[in-house]
């Protein structure tokens, strides 16, 4: 696996998780 | 329209269309015309990539869908940041290193000029009409909304893109591209301020009113493969379609080839990977807040105007029995809505059922209306998609409107712009330099390249004016269009296995698409971002299969 792989999909899953957690607490706090 | 308006309209288009004349100054070859000479920065591809998907239809048909479906829609893009990096370390650097115009000559150094041309081929046909239904879109809207015959509205979206991208070539897409978003994510942050101003209740009570009646649901962890869009079906699904779009459609692929290198290319990607969700959230999201904004303001018993004016010409009885209705039912739905927002959030429980019941009682006769609608015009009334022209042009201040409208043909211009240099690349490298004329000097590709942008832009243009008449035709193509696209995907991924040969490789591709056709006719209940999955996976294992049989043939051959 390359130096760039190991490096960038962490951030980007990082990214992922922090815009899921704000539509899921869009989701909770409202529904 | 206000002058005002049209004086942000007409000053915005005529920018963009005299910079990006300006930057062709100096083009002389065909590289700088498909490729920009492989030479631009990493954040004008990233926005560019961007543009390219962005099309008027996310401006007004997802914003509707947002107002009346509400945010999980935004699952749909939940593959897309993994399929961005997987593409950084496969296809990218593949395709970046291998010095190509297209995506498609690739596939001749790897397995010869058949699966060559038929994928160009395929690509030519599916993207040739949708590139009309592009410019088709928003122009109907136009058209309805200003009582513009379609031929104009076509003209205003699609003239200014054709000769921009045949003087500038792709230098001039990429840097009117990176102009269309800084307008369109303008637009879009400034309507969500004037909502959040304009709506009269508070923005934590506008989020519950929102949730009660359903529209800030935005996961669903149901696996079935019939659903449209779930989050299992935009990761799984999702990714495959990305990883097809992105990774083999010559309008993506024509973006990073542009790039200065292999890491500016990975970047420009990366760009969406971080900031697709969030921007398509913001789009939703300003359909949410619309959704709301009517909840105090009496909304037309219909957004489209050519519909509203054809019920009430057909059958004025009827249409104002219905009017009077939907009044009846938004009343109350207008009480239950303010009481939400004077009641304190722990004891909105009880407000917020009874809103529940009256918003599906107002739904249940704006249906009503909708199906009385499309018996009187015939037709499917796509009313979701005027209520955001509406709003906008009745209820935003003086000049934004202008903007948000300058937002949906710059939106039009650049998914256009890029799909228009990919097709005409894709012709004149695939098609003409291959089989035609090898070899001549790049003043005489050039030119036929601008012939070729110039040919597929009207012929875009000429498909948008006929779109309506050509309706279940463009519905075949695109259909047809879903049938390869994730077995495209299947046959680069198999490019990148050494075993695999030209045998497997075209079999495999046509496995797929049948696969596919298979599944689209016998189960039509599977929802369409399954089809990739099929595509691709078949394609892969049937190309691999028939490459080790062929090799296996060979090897006992005397």
């Amino acid at each position: 696996m390359s130096g760039w792989f190991k490096r960038i999909l962490p951030r980007v899953l990082a990214a992922e998780l922090v815009a899921w957690a704000l539509l899921a607490l869009l989701q909770y706090r409202y529904n | 329209m206000h002058w005002v308006n049209w004086a942000v309209v007409v000053g915005y288009l005529g920018y963009v269309v005299v910079d990006s004349i300006r930057r062709a100054r100096g083009l002389k070859t065909i590289e700088g015309y498909f490729l920009a000479n492989r030479n631009l920065p990493w954040w004008a591809v990233g926005l560019t990539v961007m543009a390219t998907q962005l099309s008027a239809i996310t401006m007004i048909g997802t914003t509707g869908q947002g107002a009346v479906d509400g945010m999980r829609f935004v699952q749909f893009y939940f593959g897309l940041p993994v399929a961005m990096v997987i593409l950084g370390v496969t296809i990218v650097p593949f395709l970046h290193k291998a010095n190509v115009f297209t995506a498609y000559e690739f596939l001749e150094r790897r397995f010869g000029p058949r699966t060559r041309s038929l994928t160009a081929f395929l690509f030519l046909c599916s993207r040739g009409l949708s590139c009309g239904t592009i410019i088709a879109a928003p122009a109907v809207v136009f058209s309805a909304i200003f009582g513009w015959p379609m031929l104009l509205s076509v003209a205003v979206i699609g003239l200014p893109t054709v000769l921009y991208v045949v003087i500038g070539g792709v230098q001039a897409v990429t840097w009117a591209d990176v102009k269309q978003m800084f307008v369109i994510v303008t637009a879009l942050v400034a309507v969500v301020i004037t909502l959040l101003v304009k709506i009269p209740v508070n923005p934590d009570a506008a989020l519950s009113i929102a949730g009660a009646a359903g529209r800030l649901r935005v996961f669903d962890f149901s696996f079935t493969l019939n659903e449209q869009y779930t989050f299992w079906s935009g990761i799984i699904g999702g990714t495959f379609l990305m990883l097809s779009y992105f990774g083999t459609d010559q309008s993506q692929v024509q973006r990073y080839l542009t790039a200065r290198s292999v890491d500016e290319a990975r970047s420009s990607h990366l760009m969406s990977a971080f900031w697709k969700i969030p921007l398509q959230g913001l789009i939703l999201l300003v359909g949410v807040l619309v959704f709301v904004y009517y909840l105090f303001v009496t909304p037309p018993l219909y957004w489209n105007p050519a519909a509203d004016r054809a019920v009430a010409a057909a059958d004025q009885p009827a249409y104002i029995q219905l009017e009077r209705e939907a009044q009846a039912a938004w009343n109350l739905r207008y009480e239950l809505a303010s009481e939400i927002a004077r009641t304190p959030p722990e004891r909105r429980a009880v407000p917020r059922q009874q809103f529940r019941a009256a918003d599906s009682a107002y739904t249940a006769i704006r249906q009503q209306a909708l199906a009385k609608a499309e018996q009187v015009t015939g037709g499917p009334a796509r009313d979701v998609n005027y209520i955001i022209p509406q709003f906008v042009l009745t209820q935003l201040p003086l000049g934004l409107g202008g903007l948000f409208i300058a937002a949906v043909i710059a939106a039009a211009m650049s998914a256009v712009a890029g799909e228009l240099s990919a097709l005409s690349t894709c012709t004149v490298i695939d098609f003409y330099r291959r089989w035609v004329r090898p070899e001549a000097s790049d003043a005489h590709f050039l030119k036929v390249s601008r012939v070729a942008t110039a040919f597929w832009g009207l012929a875009a243009c000429g498909v948008a004016v006929f779109a309506a008449s050509l309706g279940s035709l463009i519905e075949v193509v695109n259909r047809f269009g879903s049938f390869f696209y994730g077995s495209i995907l299947g046959v680069f991924l198999l490019a990148m296995l050494k075993r695999v040969n030209a045998a497997g490789a075209f079999v495999g591709l046509v496995a797929g698409m049948l696969a596919v056709g298979a599944v689209s006719f016998g189960a039509p209940q599977v929802a369409f971002l399954w089809y990739n999955v099929i595509g691709a996976v078949t394609v892969v294992v049937v190309g691999l299969v028939v490459s080790e049989f062929a090799r296996g043939v060979e090897s006992v051959r005397p």
